[in-house]
């Protein structure tokens, strides 16, 4: 009888249980790209419209790639989280968000800033949701950006976050994932997410949107995001024209490092901003007589570089400065970090402050390879 | 005593070490960052210095009544009645902490596992599975905490390297500054986290080599000082003051930031997840069998296994009374404070002072 019993008792406990909060794969839409909007239908009264990228499981099979290989859903919704509770009205499986990839943001959104504060706050809690996602910005509408067909890769988000992530280029853009805007945001209130152009059959990311207070206050041109990035100590790789003897010369930066340095001066607070910058050069004219492998010839361009880089990125602080007070190059952080009493000081009035402060930029330049020739 | 019966110096430490490191570590970095900012882990290392008298005194105890667990030789220093109460506050204490441990887990792991799962399910199952270990005896506790030391210690350096890349240590910066009328709350914060080496008032009783019982409970305390500061400093580096202060659980929000590099493998916190359910199975192990040979003592009895199933639905009904999460962290972790200052610091000095009077009395 006793025998029995526990024969019983194991059966049970092998056929009995199971996973409660079970969810097969194939259940499953894997959302990989959120578009966020403000919705200007005057007819609905709600606020956000948004847009879910996913891929067609189906489609990615061999011999069914005349089906098409991406949904997109879009709905109006009081928040942005409603969204997917709502859609469960049009679909047959839950969303899943764990495996998102990029959430594109439209400019109409961000021009309000409490809005994009409880969108942001949604992220930060939602323990679904990646804090790596990447933020894009689009100039125009988020959702004209994820409804572009694009040849290589079938998924907009993929597409996207393959762009983002092929940073080794060039600098035109940086990519920033949500958890480096908010940590920019919390430490100087002023943050940047890359910009992305819809087009009529692509989309274009290039330059940077200006983010202060939750709230887009201007863009950054391709060119001005490199600098920005040189100045910032993260940029990767990019090129800078200058001229010899008027010929074009293509100096590539393949390293590039930037010191802050903070000194106070009869009341006034000054700001260096030394860069070093090396790389090699990527075309010059082919004559008979020209010869980059000289040291004049290096020395000058080296020079030009220099002065090109330190006037351009003059002209970008003082825009910063004067025309959107915004401090994106985290000199406000610097301070807090290394001179903690100055920043005591000046931290209750720092937007005050900061147009006032005394920013110099200095390039230390080296060419430091010709190529394959002289 | 018999000789296989004995807990070996290394399991001592393991013990210190497990129990201490539970549900703490996952709030005390942003916690602490509340009060201390960047200077916080001053008051970490404080907190564990301040851990070391009790410790101490502990010991002194144990040397004193040699071989006899705390709960014995209470009732023949202060008498049968008085330690009657004592031993009824630290049965209160062990399991309001108990509760306290395993609403947090169940709150951490329907957070970020099971969202469907009643959490009642999720507290009824761990209380369960560690009842089993706590009717065992101090031996076999101790053997359970030796091997998940190992596994706390492989996941720890694990979780340093993963997360090294990524780190900016510049967010360390102005380490040195800090407000002097804040040590105190920061130290008393810290303390807490180092609550669970109670455990040595029943294990010093049973240890094998009870010269060096003291110095192997202090290796353990400091071992425990050093994972805290780790993972203080690899929290605030990756995530920075401001946003470190707004985490409920960095210790494991910080899995959602680490990226390994060629991403296929992403989300890691489940991984960690799986580590800390171990962890906190060696906090509650303890606290359980500690339960179990409080009410044994308290009804004379020479085994406490049987008092360890009836705890089950006491602990999850004390568990289940807060109604939000954010109650669990102000009035139960008030309660256990409170408990545990009787516990760990009031119950074991008096015991000391009146056994020394009467040590002297005799002389």
């Amino acid at each position: 009888m006793k025998k029995y019993l526990i024969i019983i008792i194991a059966l049970m406990a092998v056929f009995l249980t199971g996973c409660w909060d079970v969810m097969e794969i194939n259940e499953r839409i894997f959302v990989t790209a959120v578009g966020v909007d403000l919705n200007e239908d005057p007819n609905i009264e709600n606020d956000y419209l948004i847009t879910y990228v996913y891929p067609n499981i189906a489609s990615i099979k061999k011999g069914e790639s005349q089906k098409e290989a991406k949904f997109m859903k879009s709905t109006v919704a009081k928040t942005p989280f409603d969204g997917s509770r709502q859609l469960t009205t049009r679909l047959d499986k839950p969303l899943f968000f764990r495996h998102m990839k990029v959430i594109v943001i439209g400019e109409e959104l961000l021009k309000e800033p409490d809005k994009i504060k409880e969108f942001f706050d949604g992220l930060g809690r939602d323990p679904r949701i990646n804090r790596k996602v990447e933020i894009v910005v689009a100039q125009g509408k988020a959702k004209d950006v994820l409804s572009t067909k694009t040849e290589q890769e079938l998924v907009v988000g993929g597409y996207l976050n393959s762009m983002l992530r092929n940073k080794k280029v060039a600098s035109r853009f940086t990519a920033q994932t949500f958890s480096d805007i908010m940590k920019d945001l919390q430490v100087s209130n002023v943050s940047m997410a890359p910009r992305t152009v819809p087009k009529k059959d692509e989309f274009k990311l290039s330059g940077a949107a200006i983010i202060k207070d939750y709230k887009l206050i201007g863009w950054l041109g391709e060119y001005e995001n490199s600098l920005v990035a040189l100045a910032k100590g993260n940029l990767t790789s990019d090129i800078i024209d200058t001229y010899y003897k008027d010929t074009v010369v293509s100096y590539v930066i393949s390293n590039g490092m930037c010191k802050k340095d903070v000194y106070l001066d009869n009341e006034n607070i000054n700001v260096d901003i030394n860069i070093f910058t090396e790389g090699y050069l990527q075309e010059y004219k082919y004559e008979g007589d020209t010869n980059a492998f000289n040291q004049e010839f290096l020395k000058t361009v080296e020079k030009r570089v220099k002065n090109k880089i330190e006037k351009d990125l003059e002209k970008i602080i003082g825009e910063l400065q004067n025309k959107y007070n915004a401090d994106i190059l985290c000199i406000g952080e610097h301070i807090s970090k290394f001179e903690p009493d100055l920043w005591k000081k000046v931290e209750g009035d720092w937007d005050e402050i900061f147009p006032t402060l005394n920013i110099n930029v200095h390039a230390d330049v080296k060419i430091r390879r010709t190529g394959l020739t002289k | 005593m018999e000789e296989h019966s004995k807990v070996s110096n290394g399991q001592l430490k393991a013990l210190i070490i497990t129990t201490n490191i539970g549900v703490g570590i996952l709030s005390l970095p942003s916690s602490i960052a509340d009060i201390m900012n960047n200077a916080g882990w001053i008051a970490i290392i404080l907190g564990g210095l301040a851990t070391l008298p009790f410790v101490y005194i502990m010991n002194k105890l144990a040397e004193m009544y040699r071989g006899r667990i705390f709960y014995e030789y209470g009732k023949e220093v202060v008498g049968n009645m008085l330690f009657k109460i004592f031993s009824t506050i630290y049965l209160l204490y062990f399991m309001v902490l108990l509760s306290f441990v395993v609403r947090i887990f169940g709150e951490v792991i329907k957070a970020y596992l099971l969202p469907n799962t009643p959490i009642e399910v999720i507290i009824f199952t761990m209380l369960l599975a560690t009842s089993y270990i706590g009717r065992g005896d101090i031996k076999s506790i101790s053997r359970m905490a030796f091997l998940i030391l190992h596994i706390i210690a492989i996941s720890t350096i694990i979780f340093v390297i993963l997360s090294l890349p990524t780190l900016d240590l510049t967010n360390l910066l102005p380490a040195f500054r800090f407000n002097i009328k804040d040590i105190p709350e920061g130290i008393g914060t810290v303390f807490f986290s180092y609550v669970g080496f109670e455990i040595i008032l029943i294990a010093l009783a049973y240890v094998e080599d009870s010269k060096s019982a003291l110095k192997s409970s202090f290796i353990g305390i400091f071992y425990t000082t050093l994972i805290y500061l780790v993972t203080f400093f690899i929290t605030l580096s990756q995530f920075g003051i401001h946003e470190l202060k707004k985490q409920i659980w960095p210790s494991i929000s910080i899995m959602r930031e680490i990226e390994l590099p060629g991403f296929f493998i992403e989300n890691l916190d489940g991984i960690m997840m799986a580590t800390w359910v171990l962890i906190v199975f060696a906090t509650m192990g303890p606290l359980m069998y500690t339960g179990g040979v409080v009410l044994s003592s308290l009804f004379n009895t020479r085994k406490h296994n049987f008092f360890v199933l009836p705890l089950i639905p006491i602990v999850m009904i004390i568990s289940l009374i807060p109604e939000s999460l954010s109650q669990v962290y102000s009035t139960m972790d008030m309660m256990v404070r409170y408990l545990a200052i009787f516990a760990i610091i009031i119950g074991p000095i008096i015991l000391l002072i009146v056994s020394l009077l009467k040590r002297r009395k005799r002389a």
